[in-house]
């Protein structure tokens, strides 16, 4: 465990260097927004119309945040057509709110809208409402992102998510701390 | 022996190909027996019957020849069902001639007999629907006949065509006339449809026009006319030369008078929007939402007065993990929950904030009611604890009763 844990901290500061030599290069990625203000969570909601709003919340000195904001960012120009990806701090105030309504006790969670609406996935956990953790490659947030999409469209607020489940994050979602 | 016999009799029936016959107009695979079932049969009676009458038609004209007049040529066509083909009477001058013609042509007969061959178990019929060579030159004679008499009466039919103005190629070509009878045209291309043909139609109601003539213009139109206005002639005044000064049509003339050239073709397709037919499904998650939203955005950018879309306390329409009911009910929940958190952090005093935000989410945990953890007990080793001690005791009694 160790072991991996070290990995982890390593792969989570390649990523990181890689990042910033990228921006350096000037290489064209899209920064993906972040967000950390109550009215840009509302602003972003309410202007995303017709598409799939990918609100990542955590914090960037985790590992898994990081390494979920880079499958994100890659990702985020191949579902452009449909989807709008943003990133929340969760260490600000005004977002706390937030935190609160969506009941997000684990970082990082994902929170999937359309039109406003809140859109539920089936992963076979116990929560619903989110996805946690990261993903393993840039497919499955694709195909995850699709579904969605698909059953928005179709008018279904909640859609089985199409990933097996040795590639779904396993974790213990406990009530009020128990 | 003759129990092989009849079972050699009774093959299986052959697996013929699918067939269409044109006289029951289906398919099947019956194969050559097909022609020998009643209901063939009968059709095929029917069948031969309405071309006898057609037929009938025909030999009318054949005793008694008449010119054809130009504007009936599209009512004398006929349709010769053994040959499958079209007769059109273009270009001739006696009624049916063209029919006639084919009518005694040997392919004719060997079509006749190919089709009775193929559809009608008997071959009897076949002189019904022939026309004698010996009839045919009769008709040629009475023809001549008919179109010696008329020679006095040729210039008035040549008067007759020019006044038909419709008619724009025989009037250019009236100098070029050497028979007696006129050959109205004998165009076979197609021009396209220049000018709007509703008002055309409305003028041509009773009278038939010509399969390749070219469009008619209103304004070219005598305008005693019905359906048509006087507006129209007006408006041919100004133009170079008309039907009336024997001008030749705008769309001959080279190049500038023609409609039809690159420039147009590109304007008109411009004009056509192209439409991206994508209509977003209405029964989609937010549909009212989103329509709604796309007014509002619509007025922004028009710059008009936009009223408050979200004031601080908006919460999006979300489901929460811990509640179980309608949307509604889990934001009112959370709302319920925030007003206590807020009555509750006024009273407590200042402190750092994650040690605030702890303590509201302790104080709202002890606020309810401290939730009993209890081990699991599952119903049915409640009732076996029970009833094994009923037993028990039962026993007892019993024992002590015996």
């Amino acid at each position: 465990k160790k072991s991996s844990s070290r990995f982890h901290s390593v792969w989570g500061l390649y990523i990181l260097k890689r990042q910033i030599r990228n921006h350096r290069e000037k290489m064209e990625s899209v920064l993906l927004p972040t967000l950390t203000k109550k009215e840009e969570i509302d602003r972003i909601i309410n202007n995303t119309i017709d598409k799939v709003l990918v609100l990542r919340f955590g914090r960037i000195s985790d590992e898994n945040c990081l390494l979920l904001d880079d499958i994100l960012e890659k990702s985020a120009r191949d579902v452009s057509k449909f989807a709008t990806v943003a990133l929340v701090d969760v260490d600000s105030d005004q977002v706390q709110v937030y935190v609160n309504y969506f009941d997000i006790t684990l970082f990082p969670s994902t929170v999937f809208f359309f039109n406003a609406h809140h859109m539920k996935l089936d992963s076979g956990t116990a929560d619903h409402t989110k996805w946690v953790g990261k993903f393993h490659e840039k497919q499955d947030f694709i195909d995850v992102v699709e579904v969605i999409f698909r059953g928005a469209m179709k008018g279904k607020l909640i859609v089985h998510c199409p990933l097996p489940p040795e590639r779904i994050p396993k974790y213990q979602l406990l009530y009020k701390d128990v | 022996m003759e129990e092989k016999n009849t079972k050699a009799k009774k093959k299986p029936s052959k697996k013929n190909e699918f067939e269409f016959c044109k006289v029951c107009r289906f398919h099947h695979d019956h194969g050559p027996r097909h022609k020998y079932f009643p209901r063939h049969k009968e059709l095929l009676s029917a069948f031969l019957n309405r071309f006898r009458s057609k037929i009938a038609d025909v030999r009318f004209f054949l005793k008694n020849p008449s010119f054809l007049r130009p504007q009936e040529e599209s009512q004398n066509r006929v349709w010769c069902v053994f040959c499958d083909e079209d007769i059109v009477e273009l270009g001739s001058s006696f009624a049916c001639s063209k029919a006639i013609n084919h009518f005694a042509s040997s392919e004719h007969h060997k079509n006749i007999k190919q089709f009775l061959w193929k559809h009608g178990p008997s071959m009897d019929c076949v002189d019904d629907f022939k026309i004698s060579d010996a009839d045919v030159a009769k008709w040629v004679r009475k023809c001549t006949a008919l179109g010696n008499k008329d020679a006095s009466s040729c210039t008035g039919q040549l008067s007759r065509t020019s006044s038909d103005i419709h008619n724009k190629f025989e009037f250019e070509r009236t100098e070029k006339v050497q028979t007696h009878f006129i050959n109205p045209n004998n165009l076979n291309d197609v021009k396209p449809l220049l000018y709007n043909t509703n008002e055309y139609q409305i003028s041509h109601s009773g009278v038939t026009h010509y399969g390749s003539h070219l469009n008619v213009d209103a304004s070219q139109l005598a305008p005693g006319v019905i359906g048509m206005t006087s507006n129209s002639s007006s408006h041919s005044g100004d133009s170079s030369g008309n039907v009336h000064s024997g001008a030749p049509p705008p769309w001959l003339t080279p190049n500038d008078g023609n409609i039809f050239n690159q420039s147009e073709i590109t304007r008109v397709q411009e004009k056509i929007p192209v439409k991206t037919t994508s209509k977003l499904n209405p029964h989609r998650v937010g549909a009212a939402w989103a329509e709604r939203r796309k007014i509002e955005m619509e007025m922004e950018k028009r710059g008009e007065a936009v009223n408050s879309n979200t004031d601080a306390d908006w919460l999006p329409n979300f489901g929460r993990v811990w509640q179980s009911g309608t949307r509604k009910d889990s934001r009112k929940e959370f709302e319920k929950e925030k007003r206590k958190l807020v009555v509750t952090a006024e009273s407590i005093s200042m402190e750092s904030e994650e040690q605030k935000l702890v303590k509201t989410e302790s104080i709202s945990v002890e606020s309810e009611e401290p939730v009993q953890i209890q081990p699991y007990v599952s119903k049915r080793a409640v009732c076996f604890t029970f009833i094994t001690l009923n037993c028990d005791d039962w026993f007892h009694v019993v024992h002590y009763l015996f």
